[in-house]
């Protein structure tokens, strides 16, 4: 056992010797203890309020940084009277610059790992380059992918101070934004890496809106970005944008769409359970034109005809009939707003040529968005109602 | 009782020309009482026995010999014959004083039951020295009369033990070892009666090993209850013990255990060779020999393993391991071990095979906390964050709000404070140590925490902890993760949980290398043998495991049809 | 060290599969995505990562059939019987050099990553000297306990990048993926070259063959790594592509660890899966490192005698320097490719003319080819 333990006790007081050099001369470099940090939940986006230039006529920006208040938090320290969050604004030419005056500012270093969520205000969202309003954010190894984006109508900044029931704006607006499959009227959350992918691909596409009300904040409707500029374009309001998820056919949506009738021009409420569409593009020598099949299954939840039986195998198609063209009404209407107002192809028609007929592709994909926005689309709707809830009919 | 072919390890301090016993009376307790001394439990009896005419002596060591034997069974005929008895016994069947038929022919019979019982060693209840006997009966006609007498009074001694030995140290060895010593006048050698007798512990639950199913027998330190109770559990005639004397002045029964025709004689003799180099002046207790015999003085893990219980002992030597029985300690080393074994007790071959691998992946579980839950605190709190949910984050940031120490500290004070309170909850009796562990525990954390010295989730990790140390079936494995952990902590506390993976990574490393007795410390999860992982971390049923573990290399592999 | 026979240092067909597979997944997982689709730009990266994964098991066979031709008897060993002793030694030179190399860079890219996702302010030096300080605990340990570990640790990090593959499939979009060969099968082998210098690795059988109990299993564990290694490296490449579309694989970093970053469980519970990540790959790292190491020993206690022990001490020092050679990641990323180039052109080239010049010359045994 001679050599091998020789060996051994070598090593062993080698590396030995050499930890203790390193640390006891010098330290934990990277201790970072929980309690001293800033945890930033919610970062927002603005243009400054003086209008956006400082002295060499360099474009500013104002961050928004929500910091939580631990001892808000906790049992002993906290209850109703604390707050449990701060917000700080601060000014600067570039993201970092902001980051590094708050360092002057607030006594704990700050910490991304936790952000929630990222609010971009409306100026900035339109004026500046998205991909450098980001670019701090990608870069950094603290900061998730999976943020949550979205867009302010007006400016970020007050939307950090609308909370309800006790919880941190950031905190309450990132579950908002998860509630995008219980209604048709708001689209899918879009995480920070996904905008990245986005915008690196320049691919044109839609943010959650969240606007400040007296009391509260509200998450719906779309901010357009266009993807060539990598800036907003416009709005879709909430009936665009309930026609514009119906196109994009997501699968996990549970939004309703009112119909009428047609017979007795009553209202119908239909809860969507699956909504499925299918792009088909078609190619007649140079010209291109699509159609979008969209099907889709739910439940007939309210009607407010009379009687409205739905044991009546007639009512029930009327019925569908009745929600299938209001589809068809949403959907077009927010083509019109995408594809001829704001000139982008926020659906994905691109994509479907590119798969479908990668020739054809290859020789429009430049200037794609423009060739597109004079392109027919036709739209087709079938809806299914499976089933019509406990009760069948007013009147029998 | 010893065999002269006794391996007398380290019996260099006795000297190595055998003194042989005179014929002189006289002589041979000058000679005793000039070794021995004069100390007053040493208990010199002279007497005469009436009926051959002899003075005799009888030598024991009070306080361990059974006073029965010695009075009853060796006085009381001895000092009640009457000569015509003596006659009569000396010439029955046989010419003259010389009976050397009846000697050779009791010999004959003794020798034709031990070749019944096959060559097991000395430790039967049976005469031994019958090779002796017969050979000094054979030839040594010139014992004449004293040797008659001899053969007279053995043959009134109803004592199952009889020996014969000419040597001074032989006896003195005998009586020191708790036999009784007969010096007879005109005989050169001395009848040693087997008569040992001391006090000793009954047979208890050991306080080590708990189980809820399963027998609650352990070891006691007396050397033949112990190996009685192995001979109970296998009643195989092939269980051999090899018996050793090691410590110079110890001199203490050491007994190594295997099993003929199943256990790798390479293995065997492996622990020969470890045992004849011990060169010490006692062996207290098995602990001494497992840290003269283990492969590697500088790791944290032991090496061999050590257990108060018989049927685990039992099940080992089945698998193919050999055991070492100590005298004087119910702690029986086993040999080789593996970290699996650590990890299991032998409750889980006594329970159904469902409960059993799930317990056990229980205790993995516990192990992975004992190891790494306070180093992971230290890690998340002090430098990856990140890594928590946010609202836990937050509330564990409000917790920590007061605390004035870094992580680090805190996780030190309260671990250090803990394993004081373990180690204080062993040396008081019983009922008040388990009240003082667990009310101190509880109100030291509590009071921690209300004084802003520690936060309370700090008092939630170590007392986790703490329990989770408390499941390993093995004690010295249970230390070793004890000792590992801290080295964690101060790893996680310099480079957080780069520390803790580099740690780690050391220590598999380690094991990687260990060995005991030969056979890798990580077997049987490597080198990788599916079939050989039907007991790892799920106990497969009973009827599925029909292979000896292969990592013991035994002789014989199968065990159940 | 107490073997109760003496001890026959030798490693099983699965110990020694693992470990060709384990030197090959190293470091190139991480930036094998970015490579790729740099090269072939269209999202169809991860079939020429497949494509080169053959070509890799067909260079792996003539390594096992060197192995095989020579059993129980290290390629330092057998080199110089082959081309005779001066050339012999070249070779072995020449290998063990390599070996520093890809053992320094591998050190590099461990600190590199390290810093960027745990440890911030850490020294680099500090990271780089601990992790090479446990690692030559191991490699002096001899060649059992390094195959001993790495068959521990194999199962765990096919298990960390499988858990990878499968929660990033939330993000896994099949249009990122698709148009399947929209252009071509021309830039599928476009993108070879790139995804072939990943694969590098396999060649530690030439010196772990000496090891094996069994030598005629030699081709099948060197299949057996390389394919494994094969499916993992497609898989990843593929849900790398997937989840973050071939634009942004090209603009990121380290987009293994980027797809990591994605990853979310739901309520945000496990929330920085990179970092746990990480932390698990330092694991394969590790033993990656040993390998090389080890590699390095062998080679320079074949050349100049002495125990493989003293070597490795020796080599430490010379390891770190390279380590520390590069002064920035784009430096660092150049050495990694001249050593794959390097490697490529050894182990593509050499085991073939080796091979083929024992066929000739008769050397070696001759059934077992």
């Amino acid at each position: 056992m001679s050599k091998p333990l020789k060996y051994g006790t070598v090593w062993l007081l080698l590396a030995a010797w050499l930890t203790m050099n390193a640390v006891l001369l010098s330290g934990c470099w990277d201790r970072n203890e929980i309690e001293e940090t800033g945890i930033v939940l919610g970062i927002g986006l603005d243009m400054p309020s003086d209008g956006g230039d400082d002295e060499q006529r360099r474009p500013k920006i104002s961050m928004t940084h929500q910091i939580a208040l631990p001892t808000g938090f906790s049992e002993q320290g906290g209850g109703k009277t604390q707050k449990k969050y701060m917000n700080i604004t601060s000014e600067g030419p570039i993201i970092f610059d902001n980051i590094r005056q708050l360092a002057t500012r607030i006594d704990r270093p700050p910490s991304y790992e936790h952000v929630r969520v990222i609010v971009i205000g409306e100026q900035v969202a339109r004026q500046m380059d998205l991909r450098n309003v980001i670019n701090f954010f990608m870069r950094n190894t603290e900061t998730r992918r999976s943020i949550r984006v979205v867009v302010a109508k007006g400016r970020s900044e007050p939307i950090f101070s609308q909370h309800k029931s006790g919880q941190t704006p950031a905190i309450e607006l990132r579950e908002m934004t998860e509630n995008y499959h219980k209604t048709l009227r708001t689209p899918v959350q879009m995480t920070l890496g996904n905008l990245s992918e986005h915008l690196t691909g320049q691919h044109s596409f839609v943010l959650q809106r969240v606007m400040a009300l007296r009391e509260e904040s509200q998450l719906s409707g779309a901010a357009v970005v266009k993807g060539a500029t990598a800036r907003m374009v416009g709005w879709l309001g909430e009936l665009e944008t309930a026609g514009l998820n119906c196109l994009l056919g997501i699968r996990r949506f549970n939004g309703v769409i009112e119909g009428v009738e047609l017979e007795s021009g009553a209202m119908l409420g239909y809860e969507v359970r699956r909504m499925k569409r299918h792009i088909v593009p078609i190619i007649e020598g140079d010209r291109i034109s699509f159609e979008v099949r969209i099907k889709s299954e739910g439940k007939l939840r309210e009607d407010w005809a009379n009687p409205g039986d739905s044991f009546d195998q007639a009512f029930v198609e009327r019925a569908e009939q009745a929600t299938a063209a209001r589809i068809r009404q949403l959907a077009e209407r927010a083509l019109e707003k995408t594809q001829k107002q704001y000139k982008v192809d926020v659906v994905g028609f691109g994509k479907r040529l590119s798969i479908d007929h990668p020739a054809v592709w290859r020789r429009v994909k430049d200037d794609w968005e423009d060739r597109f926005s004079r392109m027919p689309v036709k739209v087709k709707v079938e809806v299914r109602i499976q089933e019509f809830g406990t009760r069948g009919s007013k009147r029998r | 009782m010893t065999n002269k072919n006794t391996t007398w390890a380290g019996a260099g301090v006795m000297s190595n020309e055998q003194r042989r016993l005179s014929e002189k009376l006289h002589d041979n307790i000058l000679a005793f009482q000039s070794i021995m001394g004069q100390s007053p439990d040493v208990i010199l009896r002279k007497f005469r026995i009436p009926g051959l005419n002899k003075d005799a002596a009888l030598i024991y060591i009070d306080g361990l010999v059974d006073k029965q034997t010695a009075n009853e069974l060796v006085l009381r005929p001895l000092m009640m014959l009457e000569p015509a008895k003596a006659r009569a016994l000396g010439t029955a069947g046989h010419s003259g004083e010389d009976s050397k038929p009846p000697r050779a022919a009791r010999s004959r019979a003794k020798a034709a039951e031990s070749a019944l019982v096959g060559t097991d060693e000395n430790n039967m209840t049976v005469s031994t020295g019958n090779s002796q006997e017969g050979a000094e009966g054979s030839g040594t006609g010139a014992e004449s009369a004293g040797s008659g007498h001899h053969m007279v009074t053995s043959a009134l001694l109803n004592v199952a033990e009889l020996k014969e030995s000419p040597l001074l140290d032989d006896c003195i060895q005998e009586v020191l070892g708790g036999n009784t010593v007969l010096l007879l006048e005109d005989a050169d050698t001395a009848l040693i009666v087997g008569s040992c007798g001391w006090p000793s512990r009954s047979i208890e639950e050991p306080v080590s090993e708990t189980v809820v199913r399963g027998p609650r027998e352990g070891f006691t330190e007396a050397f033949r209850t112990n190996t009685a109770l192995l001979r109970r559990r296998i009643k195989d005639p092939n269980l051999v013990l090899e018996p050793y004397k090691l410590g110079r002045r110890s001199k203490t029964d050491v007994a190594l255990v295997y099993i003929r025709g199943l256990t790798d004689m390479a293995l065997v003799e492996e622990m020969r060779t470890r045992l004849a180099r011990i060169d010490i002046d006692d062996v207290m207790e098995s602990g001494y020999i497992e840290q003269l015999v283990e492969d590697n003085v500088m790791s944290p893990f032991p090496q061999l393993q050590t257990t108060e219980r018989p049927d685990r002992v039992a099940a080992a030597l089945l698998e193919g391991r050999i055991a070492v029985l100590t005298d004087g300690t119910p702690f029986v080393l086993i040999a080789p071990v593996t970290f699996t074994m650590m990890l299991s007790s032998s409750e889980d071959y006594y329970e159904r095979w469902m409960p059993s691998s799930l317990i056990r992946l229980l205790r993995y579980a516990a192990a992975f906390f004992a190891l790494f839950l306070p180093s992971l605190y230290i890690a998340l709190i002090s430098y990856n964050h990140g890594l928590i949910p946010t609202k836990l984050a937050i509330s564990i940031a409000a917790g920590r709000e007061g605390v004035p120490f870094p992580s680090i500290v805190e996780a030190l004070i309260m671990e250090v404070t803990l394993e004081i309170l373990r180690e204080a909850g062993l040396r008081l009796p019983k009922p008040i140590g388990q009240a003082v562990g667990i009310v101190g525990g509880l109100v030291i954390g509590q009071a921690a925490v209300q004084a802003a010295i520690v936060s309370p989730i700090m008092v939630i990790v170590v007392a986790l902890t703490a329990i989770s140390s408390f499941a390993f079936p093995q004690y010295e494995a249970g230390i070793a993760i004890r000792m590992l952990r801290f080295g964690m902590m101060l790893a996680a506390a310099v480079l957080g949980l780069f520390g803790v993976i580099l740690f780690f990574i050391l220590i598999m490393a380690h094991l990687a290398r260990l060995q005991s007795f030969g056979v890798s410390y990580l077997s049987p999860v490597v080198p990788a043998r599916p079939s050989q992982w039907k007991d790892l971390f799920l106990r497969f049923p009973l009827r599925m495991m029909k292979q000896r573990p292969l990592m013991n290399r035994p002789q014989d592999t199968r065990r159940q049809k | 060290m107490g073997q109760r026979k003496p001890s026959a240092e030798t490693i099983t067909a699965n110990q020694a599969a693992m470990m060709v597979s384990k030197a090959m997944i190293g470091t190139g997982i991480l930036i094998l995505p970015q490579s790729v689709s740099m090269a072939v730009n269209t999202p169809d990266g991860w079939l020429s990562v497949l494509l080169s994964g053959f070509v890799a098991l067909l260079a792996g066979w003539i390594v096992g059939l060197l192995c095989r031709r020579f059993p129980g008897r290290g390629f330092y060993a057998y080199v110089g019987d082959i081309i005779g002793r001066p050339l012999g030694a070249c070779v072995v030179v020449l290998v063990s050099v390599y070996y520093l190399f890809s053992a320094g860079y591998l050190l590099r890219v461990m600190g590199e990553v390290t810093r960027m996702y745990l440890l911030d302010k850490t020294p680099i030096m500090v990271t780089m000297v601990l992790f090479m300080l446990v690692a030559n605990y191991l490699t002096v340990g001899g060649i059992n306990p390094i195959a001993r570990l790495i068959e521990l640790f194999m199962p765990i990090i096919v298990c960390i990048l499988m858990v990878l593959i499968v929660f990033s499939f939330r993000d896994f979009e099949l249009d990122n993926v698709r148009p399947v060969l929209g252009e071509g099968l021309l830039p599928v082998f476009q993108g070879m070259p790139s995804s072939i210098l990943s694969y590098s690795g396999f060649e530690v059988l030439l010196f772990l063959g000496g090891f094996m109990k069994m030598s005629r299993k030699a081709v099948p564990a060197v299949l057996a790594g390389i394919g494994l290694t094969t499916v993992l490296y497609t898989l990843i490449v593929l849900v790398t592509i997937g989840s973050l579309t071939v634009e942004e694989v090209k603009t990121v970093t380290w987009p293994t660890m980027s797809v990591a970053m994605n990853i979310e469980l739901p309520d945000g519970f496990f929330e920085r899966f990179e970092s746990l990540f990480t932390v698990l790959w330092v694991l394969s790292m590790y033993t990656a490192y040993v390998l090389y190491q080890y590699g390095a020993c062998l080679g320079a206690a074949q050349l100049y005698g002495k125990d493989f022990r003293v070597w490795a001490y020796v080599v430490m020092p010379i390891i770190f320097a390279i380590a520390v050679l590069p002064d920035n990641l784009n430096a660092v990323f150049a050495l990694g490719e001249y050593n794959s180039y390097a490697s490529l052109l050894m182990f593509g080239l050499l085991p073939v003319i080796l091979l083929a010049v024992a066929a000739v010359r008769r050397i070696g045994n001759e059934q077992a080819t």
